[in-house]
């Protein structure tokens, strides 16, 4: 199957800074990808040049097997980019406004009105279709944005930076929508430095750092890279000793704190928190909450310290900007 | 999501860019407020004339006073409606791509199939309909010139024409700084520059120029060769030919006194005339070949891609 995105050798320079640095990657078909760093990585740079907005010095993109340079009316056929602004016109209502890149995009006139219907009812502004664009807010725009960003039914979808400066209702509507898009099956490709959003729903990460991709992978894969051992968090009902024996003879766990919780929550059942640094594969992990359920202990929480993104993300860079 | 279809070939298809504009631009109060300002003013000037003609005009004179009334509507109504265009169309027009470049569509558009020559041609010629809109409404108030005589067809094809071509030459001049700079307000000054400089300077230069060689011949114009007048009188021609206000009255002149709308013969010394083609024949050639190069390089300088 061809790659969605291809991504070979990308070099871009502003005369002496280079932004893009020898770049390669790869996004499969169906997959959502988030691609991390730092301000001024260099995300937004690769961004434009996949959509063919910035010419690079050097290396290739192919959308879909076509190269943006060679091929680039089929490219704009293929993908649908969403820029880190909305770009709204005064005085045009929202469904004049993607009726108008409606026929950018040279559809039959007459599948316009449906097609427009649907695709407010997939953003959830339906009951918004005779507001004018420039009143809207913030969120509201990004998800009309997102809209017209779907006019032409694109394979690969190219956001920058899709949840930046939205209130947490908003983050969650536009995260909810990239899911939705990618059940639908269509590539997902988007910048962020908001790394909840990644952890949450991208199937695969790459990070960027001074142009150059310092790390890409499944988050698993990039933890078991980066971050050999990790932290678990286990709570216990009871038993908290038996539990304790059983970590202690269990490769690769090394307990770090035990704490009762009934202390601190002044409750008077008890509830016992254990820490444990571990080093095994997830195999390995999911081995220790059956033993420890096999040995009847009762476990009400057993999760890894979702703090640990954060910690991929800072082992993968150096906090170097160009 | 409803499915999308996307057949390039579809026959109904029209420039987008034309609908938009014109949509956003005739909602709201704006442009019906210009629209009745401009008829405002012309009405007013209209029936000033009237009543100074309507005082002065006796049963003896009633005629010739007819004729003269109409001309002079005719005559201030084209001349209103040419300070109108050399003023509306660069408002209308020197926004045209920077606006999208500052609003940040400019991109958007960039990644749909839309290409460059219609977004280019769909915002020259939104302005264009929006100015012979203006023009086209102003046609009752010249009706009292048809009535009463005075004006001849060739004068009222000739005007329209120089009209149309200054309009489409304006709207040009408009797009063309609008691609070449970022920012509407460097564009709109040089848009007005130009057309300032065409309606107006140039006369004015061609009339500084005039006096001075009036100064510095003096009498001795009849001793100079024929081939040195031929040339003199060449360059004055084109001269008048690149500017609307002198091709206008040079036109009205040789209409007036040779009853020729399509040549001039000027009077040589030693008896030799020489023949040109009336001014408002390679005006409107200079002008519409000038709006389709600004066009082109309108579309060339909007094509470029960020280095």
């Amino acid at each position: 199957m061809v790659a969605a995105i291809e991504i070979k050798n990308l070099t871009k320079r502003y005369g002496e800074i280079t932004a893009v640095d020898q770049l390669n990657l790869t996004v499969e078909q169906g997959e959502l990808f988030g691609f991390v760093g730092p301000n001024g990585a260099g995300k937004t740079t690769t961004i434009r040049i996949i959509a063919g907005l910035l010419q690079p010095n050097g290396g290739e993109v192919l959308i879909a097997g076509n190269s943006i340079r060679r091929a680039s009316t089929e490219v704009k056929r293929k993908i649908g980019y969403m820029p880190d602004y909305f770009g709204v016109y005064p005085n045009l209502k929202v469904w004049e406004y993607l009726e108008f890149f409606c026929s950018c995009y040279r559809i039959d006139k007459r599948k316009s009105p449906s097609l427009i219907e649907g695709l407010l009812e997939l953003v959830d502004l339906n009951h918004r279709r005779d507001d004018m664009v420039d009143r809207f807010s913030r969120g509201m725009k990004q998800r009309l944005s997102l809209a017209r960003t779907l006019i032409h039914d694109p394979e690969v979808l190219i956001l920058d930076e899709p949840a930046a400066g939205l209130d947490p209702r908003a983050r969650v509507e536009i995260r909810e929508s990239l899911l939705e898009l990618s059940r639908m099956g269509k590539t997902v490709f988007f910048s962020t430095h908001i790394l909840a959003d990644v952890a949450e729903i991208c199937s695969r990460i790459g990070i960027i750092e001074a142009g150059k991709l310092v790390a890409s992978g499944t988050i698993t894969d990039l933890h078991l890279e980066l971050i050999p051992r990790r932290q678990i968090e286990i709570t216990l009902l009871d038993r908290i000793m038996d539990a304790k024996e059983i970590l202690k003879v269990t490769p690769g766990v090394t307990i770090i704190e035990t704490q009762n919780l009934s202390q601190v929550i002044g409750s008077e059942k008890t509830r016992d928190h254990l820490v444990i640094d571990f080093s095994g594969d997830d195999q390995a992990l999911s081995q220790i909450l059956s033993e420890l359920v096999s040995k009847e202990i009762p476990v009400l929480h057993f999760s890894e310290d979702n703090r640990d993104l954060e910690e991929i993300f800072l082992r993968a860079t150096k906090g170097i900007v160009t | 999501m409803s499915s999308v279809s996307q057949d390039s070939k579809v026959k109904s298809w029209k420039n987008p860019v034309i609908i938009k504009e014109i949509r956003t631009r005739m909602r709201g109060n704006r442009a019906f407020s210009l629209f009745f300002l401009h008829l405002v003013v012309l009405g007013v000037l209209v029936s000033l004339v009237y009543l100074v003609f309507r005082s002065s005009m006796t049963s003896a004179n009633a005629l010739e006073s007819r004729q003269y009334f109409g001309k002079a509507i005719f005559g201030l109504i084209f001349w209103m409606e040419m300070v109108t265009v050399s003023f509306v169309a660069p408002a209308l027009t020197s926004g045209g791509i920077s606006t999208e470049r500052e609003r940040q569509t400019y991109e958007i558009l960039r990644v749909t199939p839309l290409p460059i020559r219609s977004l280019v041609f769909g915002k020259f010629l939104s302005g264009l309909v929006f100015i012979l809109l203006l023009l086209f409404t102003s046609i009752p108030l010249q009706s009292p010139a048809f009535l009463v005589g005075g004006v001849r067809i060739e004068e009222i094809i000739i005007s329209t024409l120089i009209l149309i071509i200054t309009a489409i030459t304006f709207c040009a001049v408009g797009i063309f700084f609008s691609s070449l700079f970022p920012r509407t307000l460097i564009s709109s000054v040089l848009s007005y520059a130009v057309a300032i400089f065409l309606v107006f300077g140039i006369p004015m230069i061609a009339l500084i120029i005039l006096s001075l060689f009036s100064a510095l011949l003096g009498d001795t114009y009849s001793t100079i060769s024929p081939l040195v007048q031929a040339l003199l009188i060449l360059s004055g021609w084109l001269f008048v030919s690149i500017t609307p206000l002198g091709t206008i009255v040079s036109t009205e002149i040789v209409l007036l006194e040779q009853h020729n709308p399509y040549f001039v013969s000027i009077p040589l010394g030693e008896g030799i005339r020489i023949s040109l083609l009336s001014p408002w024949i390679p005006y409107l050639f200079v002008y519409f070949l000038l709006s389709i190069f600004l066009l082109w390089l309108s579309i060339q300088f909007t094509k470029r891609i960020e280095d």
